[in-house]
């Protein structure tokens, strides 16, 4: 008999991310995350797939803990390069490839004895590219060790100890107006992303210090030029990117954007190495959507290689939410000859396209579902990919030229023994005739020919994101508490075309009728009580929940989690906060801006609110402060004492805490969730 | 002579928990002195025999508490787990009574010395309500201060405390002898403080929030709890007993059948606006209940308890005591900026209290010292803390102890001169102080601080300030007030309406001009504004407004009601409004972030990052909107200092790194 889904199956989950191909395509190296009950964070390992025998092994010590990851190749195929927090901070390491295939061969794990360590940071390294000849990595720095000459050995005691006072206690002293980011859970520390590149053969370092930051560096074939981004400017726009490129030995800086639109990819140089790729936001009458551009080095001023005058054109990566945090080191665009390869969420899958390089293209589909492709590598008669469907976790599979999908190893064969109910996918007109709405409906678990069971609407965070076919624990987690889970993607999400991701509809009361006619067409078929549903949202899709619940008594239960509700408060305290008048280059007057905030923001009607609603926020969300759950909880709980409110506060999370958080916070989520619909759409109490 | 500095927070002495011993001439006391060897601070017990001024016993630990028969004292000393409960023989000899994993505090004997009772948190008996859903097992390595917190209901969070864990404060006992192990005698999920021991060995009576509204944090109602069966009588109905932030502990009558308590004279409007009542001290019966008021308000009386802002005195002392004759009881309180310790009688109602100090000195913490004496704490401007004790009756006064007495010697302390002007409106006058800089230049001119206090219902005082000193030490004089809203100088002069509407603010600029008058060595052109909690308010007040100042330091100010009112943890309601849209733009208009574009000098911002009082929100809202509406180099700079609640810095490097910017600022700007 299969096993229910539960919320303890969520430290058994394993994430995979990072994939990597050997320059002869026999072996493929990727990563698998999984949370760990010692502290609750993410482990990372490096798993080796052998292609050929299927055989697996995992890079691992008996010695001790550590975490593995961005695993490459060398282009000779002599290594398999990776980073290593093994010697205290994250260093590049490598490993014979030889010692990998006697392991795979031998039926053995990898041993990680066997491993050099490269490198010596005294905070780790972010990331890196290599090429036949070099290595080039990214690392943060503070001023005073580069000019001491200390950024490329270990610190000292005394060193480590200053270190961790800073970190812990050191005042935060703040001149510049955006101090603050989600990346860091908090304000910025000071400092600054450098680059420094490595020698393979005499491993010999050099730093290429610099002004400002540089980041997510990727070398050209040849090892003379580095493409990275660069945060070239002050003040309020202290923390936008724009592309640079530069020698690799640190000289002829070169600015190559200066629109504060680069998307956060790493760009790819072309075969020629005289051309970069790099992803930037398009922009259109409020619709945005990431589209590819092509700079040729030595001319001025891009190419688009996507054609949004098509209206199937799809755009790059779509945004899709994933529920579970696969890494960030995806492989989303690859180049193979003069084509490109690019992964884009559309119509409810992350679908894999291709184009050739030239001006304005409509991509051609390479793979468009069922499930999601998560990462890719273009390899002989087809693709090797990390791909995951309704009732699958991304697993490593080939994609061949028939569009069939084969997995090659399962990294969550725990799924196999866990009842998962089915998912039924909608397409439901709107009401205004303009767009097809995507839906999803979970059915409950156990579930009952001819029964009714009461039904969570679930809302995604965004607005500019799309829930794709994909494995979401949470939802599989209320469907197995008996609750039919219907998820959409109203108007204002990605992943639908550009006009549909319009940020102005984003914040108008077209998702909302969107979102009402999917939980009718759901309701339509005949297994869910409309006199049960509970509504939850999170990040936007929590605003919207609590928008939702001031203007109707239709739910009987709502949580919102990591909300953003009062623009007043937010000012300064939230990402939507920073986003500075000076921007419009006018005089601000104060009472103007936030009387205009508070006039604009939805805590207005409070009055409104019958629902019992429960808020979930972690403390240290920089994106939408705790804050805005507090205006919410006091003001509900003393105007109106008789609903039902409860907060439950995250220490030390950010605004995502519920997907890629610490491993209790992301369980003590989940199981609120279920509880609080227990209470109000079941009537039962909590048990813990 | 030297000048004083902000280096001299590391290495002054503090002292605490004084007890005179008559029979052997000796103080008992606690002070926490400066090691250079480990270059931090050591906490240390101290008997010293006062005619021949030496040391009889030096032990490590704190909070002193001699046995009813002055045979022995119980102490605290510090364990990995916090600090435990000691007794030590007068020659040293130690016994530990506890062995707590969680800190144990505020220790008091039973009157026939048999048990002691003291305060320790400890997990609430679930009732406290919601614990977060569900947590996975995890191992040894998971940081409990990670776990979620669940709340349904207010007071889930109070500043220094952080948000409220399923721990509270709850009542132990324990054999004095020994004999037995500590056992809790509370039990639910409010706190019980301020404990002591009925005259009848069997009762403990305390302070609780067991019967109050969650909201109010500042006063609690008095309870008996028997130490045998945990049973327990409330003796306080819908009354409101000083507790925070300056508790009264409740006395006991030596008949044995009352209780002096330090009631607050709550208003019916009081949960509307923040106002800190005044206190009465009354006699509550403990068979009747009933309440009887013992003192008066008079015309050098104006209240029984003292807020004074800058008493960095007698720690640990009692603010009530009766007297060795058992006739009355001694209190001190706040009259016309001075810490005065006041005699009042115990029989009877509304009795006239008997003012026993002058003005030379501000008294703050009595502690019974038998014979007709007490032992008082008391500072001057320029003189560190003593110990002294005071006659019952004639209000004579012998020092015992003076703490930081080198420094004393050395140091060109400066001396604070006193003045007072009319207010504009004519509703009395506005009284403070002016510190000169240390070692002043007979025809040079110096710039000033105007330094205002926190509140608004504190009162500054004449008692010695290490802060002000040490900007006096460098080169800054100091001009500081009790303008519209301190206690101390009437009911009509502390109404809080006037602290906000803008009569506080011109009390002071008042203030700042006489001072120029009277004293020629200000350069009016080089004047600074600071302040903290509502001296930042008021910083931030001036700072739109005034063209007098040319640089700003705002500490840990409110900035914004609206924040203010679900961040805070004390906060004003919004019942009296038909919507909450209306709410909101109201509490948006009064509110001094709406004009902080009209700034026009330097403007610093100090701010502790765990600050539940005025929300660190607030200070990132000032920070942006300052930098927002002013050109890219006008001089604004946030300073947040981690893990510090709503206060200086604790930990030694971020306060000398606080001390250090302001003194920057100033320096820069003046």
């Amino acid at each position: 008999m299969k096993k229910q889904l539960s919320s303890d199956l969520i430290s058994d989950l394993v994430c995979l991310s990072g994939l990597t191909v050997s320059p002869d395509e026999l072996l493929a190296a990727y990563m698998e995350r999984r949370s760990s009950r010692r502290d609750g964070n993410w482990h990372t390992g490096i798993r080796i797939l052998e292609r050929s025998s299927l055989a697996c092994a995992a890079l691992s010590s008996s010695q001790a803990a550590f975490s593995a990851t961005n695993p490459r190749f060398s282009p000779d195929g002599m290594f398999l390069y990776f980073l290593t927090d093994a010697p205290g901070e994250y260093q590049i390491a490598r490993i014979r490839t030889l010692t990998i295939l006697a392991a795979l061969h031998a039926g053995h794990p990898v041993d990680f004895s066997a491993c050099e360590i490269l490198t010596h940071v005294p905070h780790g390294i972010t990331s890196y590219d290599l090429c036949a000849s070099l290595l080039v990595f990214e690392t943060p720095l503070w001023k005073n060790e580069i000019h001491e000459g200390r950024g490329l050995r270990e610190m000292t005691a005394d060193e480590r100890a200053e270190f961790e006072w800073q970190c812990d206690w050191g005042p935060r002293d703040i001149t510049e107006l955006d101090y603050r980011g989600e990346d860091l859970y908090g304000i910025r520390n000071g400092s600054i992303a450098t680059l420094g590149t490595l020698d393979p053969v005499t491993l010999r370092a050099i730093l290429i210090p610099n002004a400002f930051p540089l980041s997510k560096p990727v070398l050209s074939s040849d090892g003379r030029k580095i493409c990275c981004h660069g945060q070239p400017h002050t003040g309020p726009f202290f923390s936008e990117e724009e592309l640079f490129v530069l020698n690799s030995d640190g000289s002829e800086l070169q600015q190559l954007t200066e629109d504060h639109l680069i998307g956060e990819h790493p760009a790819l140089f072309t075969g020629d190495n005289l051309s970069v790729i790099y992803s930037a936001w398009h922009i259109q009458n409020h619709a945005m959507a990431l589209t590819l551009k092509m700079r040729t080095l030595s001319s001025q001023g891009p190419v688009d290689l996507l054609d949004f005058s098509h209206p199937h054109t799809p755009g790059f990566d779509g945004l899709p939410v994933r529920c579970t945090p696969y890494g960030n080191t995806c492989s989303r665009m690859q180049l193979r000859g003069s084509t490109l390869y690019f992964l884009c969420a559309m119509n409810g899958t992350e679908n894999l396209y291709r184009i050739s390089l030239r001006a304005s293209q409509v991509p051609h589909v390479v793979y468009s579902g069922p499930g999601s492709i998560h990462e890719f590598v273009p390899v002989h008669r087809g693709f090797l990919c990390l791909w995951g469907s309704d009732s699958s976790m991304a697993e490593i599979c080939e994609l061949s030229g028939d569009r069939t999908i084969r997995p090659l190893a399962s990294s969550n064969p725990v799924l196999k023994s866990v009842e998962m109910g089915e998912v039924i996918h909608q397409r439901v007109p709107s009401r205004d005739g303009r767009a097809v709405i995507f839906s999803t409906v979970y059915r409950p678990v156990p579930f009952e020919e001819g029964r009714q069971y009461p039904a969570v609407l679930y809302l995604h965070d965004g607005p500019q994101a799309c829930l794709t076919q994909d494995f979401h624990q949470e939802l599989h987690i209320l469907a197995a508490s008996g609750y039919a889970v219907i998820c959409c993607d109203p108007r204002g999400s990605s992943g639908y075309g550009l006009s549909f991701c319009n940020r102005k509809t984003a914040w108008s009361d077209t998702p909302i009728h969107d979102i009402e006619d999917a939980m009718d067409a759901a309701v339509s078929l005949g297994f869910i009580d409309p006199n049960r549903l509970g509504i939850a949202g999170e990040g936007y899709g929590g605003t919207l929940t609590c928008s939702i619940i001031m203007h109707t008594n239709r739910f009987r239960a709502a949580i919102g989690q990591s909300v953003f509700v009062n623009q007043a408060t937010a000012y300064g305290n939230g990402d939507p906060g920073m986003h500075s008048p000076h921007k419009q280059s006018e005089p601000v007057i104060l009472r103007d801006a936030l009387m205009q905030r508070s006039r604009a923001s939805i805590i207005r009607d409070l009055d409104h609110i019958r629902t019992p609603l429960l808020l979930l926020h972690g403390y240290s969300d920089v994106h939408s402060s705790f804050e805005q759950s507090e205006q919410l909880f006091v003001g509900l709980h003393e105007r109106h004492p008789e609903i039902p409110v409860r907060l439950v506060m995250f220490p030390g999370a950010g605004h995502r805490f519920s997907r890629e958080g610490l491993l209790p916070h992301r369980v003590c989520a989940v199981q609120e969730m279920v509880h609080w619909f227990a209470r109000y759409l079941k009537h039962e109490e909590a048990t813990g | 002579m030297r000048h004083s500095s902000f280096q001299d927070f590391m290495t002054r002495e503090k002292i605490s928990c004084g007890t005179y011993l008559p029979a052997s001439e000796s103080l008992l006391f606690a002070d926490s002195v400066f090691d250079p060897s480990q270059n931090q601070r050591i906490s240390r017990v101290v008997l010293r025999h006062i005619p021949t001024c030496t040391d009889r016993l030096i032990l490590e630990g704190t909070g002193p508490m001699p046995s009813p028969d002055r045979s022995c004292f119980a102490f605290l000393r510090p364990a990995p787990g916090g600090p435990q409960l000691c007794i030590s023989t007068m020659e040293g000899e130690v016994r530990e009574l506890t062995h707590f994993s969680a800190p144990v505090l505020d220790p008091r004997w039973s009157p026939d010395g048999n048990w002691l009772v003291f305060t320790s948190p400890a997990a609430d008996d679930g009732a406290a309500g919601p614990a977060p859903a569900y947590m996975p097992s995890m191992g040894n390595n998971w940081n409990h201060a990670l776990d979620p917190v669940a709340t349904e209901d207010f007071g889930y969070k109070f500043d220094g405390l952080g948000f409220k864990r399923p721990r509270v404060m709850h009542l132990f006992v324990v054999p004095a002898d020994g004999s037995g192990e500590a056992r809790r005698i509370s039990s639910g999920s409010c706190h019980f403080l301020h404990a002591c021991f009925a005259p009848d060995n069997a009762h403990v009576i305390c302070e609780s929030n067991l019967y109050c509204n969650k909201e109010n944090s500042i006063a609690m109602d008095v309870l008996s709890i028997d130490i045998h069966t945990g049973e327990i009588v409330r003796l306080t109905q819908d009354l409101l007993v000083v507790s925070y932030p300056n508790p009264v502990r409740p006395v006991c009558t030596p008949d044995g059948r009352s209780l002096i308590v330090g009631v607050l004279d709550m208003p019916e409007t009081a949960a509307r606006e923040v106002a800190y009542p005044s206190c009465t001290l009354c006699r509550l019966s403990l068979e009747s209940h009933e309440l009887t008021p013992i003192s008066r308000q008079t015309e050098d009386c104006f209240d029984t308890v003292q807020l004074a802002y800058n008493a960095e005195t007698g720690a640990g002392l009692e603010k009530v005591v009766v007297s060795s004759d058992k006739q009355s009881v001694l209190f001190c309180a706040g009259y016309l900026g001075v810490g005065t310790v006041y005699r009042v009688s115990l029989e009877g109602a509304r009795n006239r209290p008997v003012r026993l100090t002058d003005a030379e000195f501000c008294y703050n913490g009595l502690a019974p010292a038998g014979d007709g004496w007490v032992l008082a704490a008391r500072s001057a401007t320029d003189t560190p803390e003593q110990y002294v004790l005071l006659h019952e009756s004639t209000g004579e006064v012998r020092l015992l102890y003076q703490s930081n007495a080198d420094d004393l010697a050395e140091t060109a302390l400066s001396r604070a001169s006193a003045f007072s002007t009319p207010v504009l409106d004519g509703e009395g006058t506005v009284h403070g102080w002016c510190l000169p800089p240390q070692e002043m230049q007979q025809g040079r001119q110096y710039p000033c601080i105007v330094y205002v206090h926190g509140g608004p219902h504190p009162f500054y005082s004449n008692s010695f300030d290490m802060e002000m000193q040490a900007f006096a030490g460098e080169g800054f004089g100091i001009l500081f007030c009790n303008p519209r809203g301190s206690s101390g100088y009437g009911d009509r002069h502390r109404q809080v309406f006037h602290a906000y509407d803008g009569s506080a603010y011109t009390d002071i600029l008042l203030f700042v001009r006489e001072a120029a008058k009277q004293f020629s060595w200000i350069d009016e052109k080089r004047l600074g504004l600071t302040g903290r909690s509502y001296g930042g308010y008021v910083t931030n007040y001036a700072a739109t407004r005034s063209t007098l100042f040319k640089a700003y330091i705002t500490q840990r100010p409110t900035v914004n009601r609206l924040i203010s009112y679900a961040s805070s943890d004390m906060r004003r309601s919004s019942r009296d409004y038909p919507s909450y849209g209306e709410f909101m733009d109201h509490e948006l208009e009064h509110s001094e972030i709406m004009r902080m574009e009209k700034v026009s000098a330097p403007f610093l911002i100090l701010h502790g990052m765990d600050d539940l009082r005025c929300p660190v929100e607030g200070a990132r809202q000032l920070f942006v909107a300052l930098r927002d509406s002013h050109a890219p180099d006008f001089p604004v700079r946030m300073i947040l200092y981690p893990h510090t609640a709503h206060q200086q810095p604790q930990e030694p490097r971020q306060l000398q790194h606080y001390y250090s910017a302001m003194l920057e600022w100033f320096r820069t700007y003046l």
